[in-house]
């Protein structure tokens, strides 16, 4: 119990600053030096990661928090964790001439920390898309269980995530958010494969000075 | 107002879906069952057809204060439908077992192996204006391993023993239940997984 409220009271923190707002402010971003998102995220796996897990993962969360440069430019930093796991079942591995029949518990843990630059398209409206691109690193721990034994590789991947997405107004300072990022880490260390997969987020947006 | 409700809202969202954060695994104890196999692969199967094979599987060797050796067997309640599996999936494979002083081609040694691992951890927590005992918690579990070795009793090698030529493990984690199912279903992987054993 106590760890949901400590989880609670740490996302309260990180969005502190809109308690303050007024219900009634101007409708677009550019009354604001900033925002902070918090979505939920989709994990699509493609590439080499569907591979190992073809398995979507639905336990994930984002992160993030970008100022504005410019009416229409925002940088910013996102950080994001997708849970991705499968059960493969029972199967048999031969390497030469020994084989090991047995179940599988595939488990993978991305984290995403991506600097990022979006463009938005239509700052004035309610519906505003944008497009952007990001650049970073994904920390990757991925885990292959069978029988009593554990198989673990741990790596940094550097990153590069190209994003689209569309927020929509629905309080002068929060909108609701929705993007498809594509994660792309470049193979590195233990794991011999490229790290990539499709981020669906949909969450809010909140606006501050 | 409208903006806190959004806030309260997106809190919780955050706290259900990290909450929903736990990493599934296996539900039984069937699930961390494993069956390894290998073979000498310059071994010609095809041109034997004999086998040896005990009707009793060892399961440990007791040493007593003199050094004599005393050979601890399976009951005969789980050596027997084990025992069994085995010679009808060779029987299906075309071998034909004989005596021991009938010249086998092959013979079979079976046994049984379990190591157990004891964990144990502690922990520390204190209240607002006192400080607990530490707590302990310790928890063990017990593997087990049914081993099958084939040797070819004619070849042997320059210190006059005889290499395996296959072997295949059973490995799981031991329960109190009698489930032997678990076991011939293992038994029937190891040889679906050797198909080079067939000398029919």
């Amino acid at each position: 119990m106590r760890k949901y409220i400590y989880t609670g009271l740490f996302f309260a923190l990180c969005t502190f600053q809109t308690i303050n707002a007024q219900d009634s402010e101007g409708s677009t971003a550019l009354n604001f030096k900033g925002y902070t998102s918090l979505s939920y995220s989709i994990g699509v796996p493609v590439g080499n990661l569907y591979n190992y897990i073809s398995t979507s993962s639905f336990r994930g969360a984002t992160l993030g928090y970008s100022r504005f440069v410019s009416p229409s430019v925002s940088l910013g930093l996102n950080v994001s964790w997708n849970v991705f796991y499968q059960e493969v079942p029972d199967g048999t591995y031969t390497y030469g001439t020994a084989s090991l029949s047995g179940k599988q518990y595939r488990y993978s843990n991305n984290a995403p920390i991506i600097f990022n630059a979006n463009y938005f398209f239509m700052p004035n409206e309610k519906l505003n898309p944008y497009a952007g691109l990001g650049i970073g690193t994904i920390y990757t721990l991925r885990n292959t269980d069978m029988n009593l034994y554990t198989l673990e590789q741990e790596v940094w991947n550097f990153a590069l995530q190209p994003e689209i997405g569309v927020n929509y107004e629905i309080h002068p300072r929060t909108a609701l958010t929705f993007a498809v990022k594509y994660y792309h880490g470049f193979q590195s260390g233990d794991i011999k494969d490229n790290q990539t997969y499709l981020g669906i987020n949909l969450g809010f947006t909140f606006f501050h000075r | 107002m409208k903006s806190k409700i959004y806030l309260v809202l997106s809190n919780a969202l955050m706290v259900l879906l990290l909450s929903s954060c736990y990493q599934d695994g296996p539900d039984y104890y069937s699930d961390l069952d494993v069956v390894y196999t290998n073979y000498m692969d310059t071994y010609k199967f095809s041109d034997k057809k004999t086998y040896y094979m005990r009707d009793k599987i060892l399961v440990d060797i007791d040493v007593n204060k003199n050094g004599d050796t005393t050979h601890v067997y399976m009951k005969d309640v789980y050596s027997k439908p084990i025992l069994a599996e085995v010679t009808a999936k060779m029987k299906e494979y075309g071998w034909t077992p004989v005596a021991a002083n009938a010249s086998p081609n092959v013979v079979i040694i079976p046994a049984g192996l379990s190591s157990t691992t004891v964990y144990y951890s502690s922990y520390y927590y204190y209240g607002y204006y006192y400080y607990y005992y530490p707590s302990y918690y310790v928890a063990s579990y017990t593997a087990g391993t049914l081993l099958l070795t084939m040797i070819d009793p004619t070849s042997s090698n320059i210190v006059g023993k005889s290499p395996a030529i296959w072997i295949g493990a059973v490995n799981g984690v031991l329960t109190y239940d009698y489930d032997m199912s678990r076991i011939t279903r293992g038994i029937d992987k190891a040889f679906q997984t050797s198909p080079y054993l067939k000398v029919n």
